[in-house]
């Protein structure tokens, strides 16, 4: 049971990884930010499980803040970043 | 509306039961932590009551006004929501990319209100459809133009209307009616 | 038997979240690479949620668990309409198949 949740843990990280490639890509700055949702849902999930594998309770707070922090991040953001770029700019930022 | 004392106590009583709830839940339902909690829960019950009371907040409640219609909504959104996931993750392994996107203006009957948000909330974890901005009316990102994305659209929308009892006959004309719960 | 099927549930939650990344790496703009990350995603951590849920340790613990859940789809309907928004504010053309 247990190497079951660690190979769960290692998939989840590799699919965060290959996620963070589109990050490195972009090529907006919008694609940049799936980053935060990403990790909000991914880090999220691991951390749950991490929780309950290693029996440290604690984790599931931490999975909580990171699930707010990602919500805000993506709020400020949108209300910061209003620089037009044109579109299909690959190097923009 | 007045304010009458049952209605005082009832809102009072509902929100001393959730942010205990709530309390609890964080806490891992520690005994130690009840005694440091007691006291904030129950100001921000009190503090939430009067809040509520006052002002111009009260319109703008998203408190459901039919239980049972919210249970439908709510398991009409968990299928959907299911749906959707499949569906996203079969076009993203499919070759080549089934993919027919579209930006549609979806001409919204919800009056203005938390009601519209909470449908442009509700229609990115549908099959297909993706919310980009709400203002009266609902724009939305479509994966397959093709498909009936419309339908889906509609009937989620009257769940919604069902849940706070917003009468259907008035939905084509007049936009500005507030809810009365 | 309650952990055969918790585990059944966290493998599909997994299947999902790579679903997601797909998608993620594949479609080919902001709006339908969103589409990939709030539904796919959502939807395996819900089933995550719901395997660990089957595993957990008291009731208190369960019912956090739903709440992080709660509190995460919430947040990526919301994110994700920002980010849309905000894309089609700064003017990038959605792309058309």
């Amino acid at each position: 049971m247990q190497y079951f949740y660690f190979a769960l843990i290692l998939f989840l990280l590799l699919t965060l990884v290959a996620g963070l490639w589109r990050i490195r890509r972009g090529p907006t700055p919008a694609d940049r930010m799936l980053a935060a949702q990403l990790f909000g849902t991914t880090a999220a999930a691991i951390l749950l499980v991490l929780a309950e594998v290693s029996d440290a309770p604690a984790l599931r707070d931490v999975a909580l803040v990171l699930a707010l922090l990602a919500a805000i991040t993506v709020t400020a953001f949108t209300r910061r970043a209003r620089i037009s770029l044109p579109p299909g700019d690959d190097d923009a930022r | 509306m007045t304010v009458t004392l049952p209605a005082f106590v009832t809102a009072l009583t509902q929100r001393l039961l959730l942010f205990a709830l709530l309390w609890w839940l964080l806490t891992d339902g520690q005994h130690e932590a009840a005694l440091f909690g007691a006291p904030f829960v129950l100001s921000a019950a009190v503090l939430s009551t009067v809040t509520r009371f006052r002002g111009q907040v009260l319109s703008a409640s998203l408190w459901p006004a039919r239980p049972l219609a919210l249970m439908r909504l709510i398991g009409f959104f968990l299928w959907h929501s299911l749906r959707g996931g499949f569906d996203v993750t079969l076009r993203a392994f499919r070759r080549p990319l089934p993919l027919k996107p579209d930006l549609i203006d979806y001409p919204l009957r919800l009056p203005p209100g938390p009601t519209p948000i909470l449908m442009a909330s509700l229609v990115s974890l549908m099959p297909g459809t993706l919310a980009v901005i709400c203002e009266g009316r609902l724009r939305v990102h479509v994966l397959d133009r093709h498909s009936d994305w419309h339908r889906d659209l509609e009937r989620l929308e009257q769940r919604i209307g069902d849940v706070y009892r917003i009468d259907r006959a008035q939905w084509n004309d007049t936009p500005n009616h507030s809810d009365h719960n | 038997m309650l952990a055969s099927l918790s585990v059944v549930l966290l493998l599909a939650g997994a299947a999902f979240f790579l679903g997601g990344s797909v998608g993620m790496l594949r479609f080919p703009d902001v709006y339908t690479r969103l589409h990939a990350l709030t539904k796919a995603d959502n939807l395996g951590l819900g089933l995550v949620v719901l395997g660990l849920m089957l595993q957990a340790e008291s009731l208190a613990a369960v019912g956090k668990l739903f709440v992080i859940w709660l509190l995460l789809l919430a947040a990526s309907a919301t994110a994700s309409q920002l980010v849309a928004s905000w894309a089609q504010e700064n003017g990038f053309a959605p792309w058309r198949g």
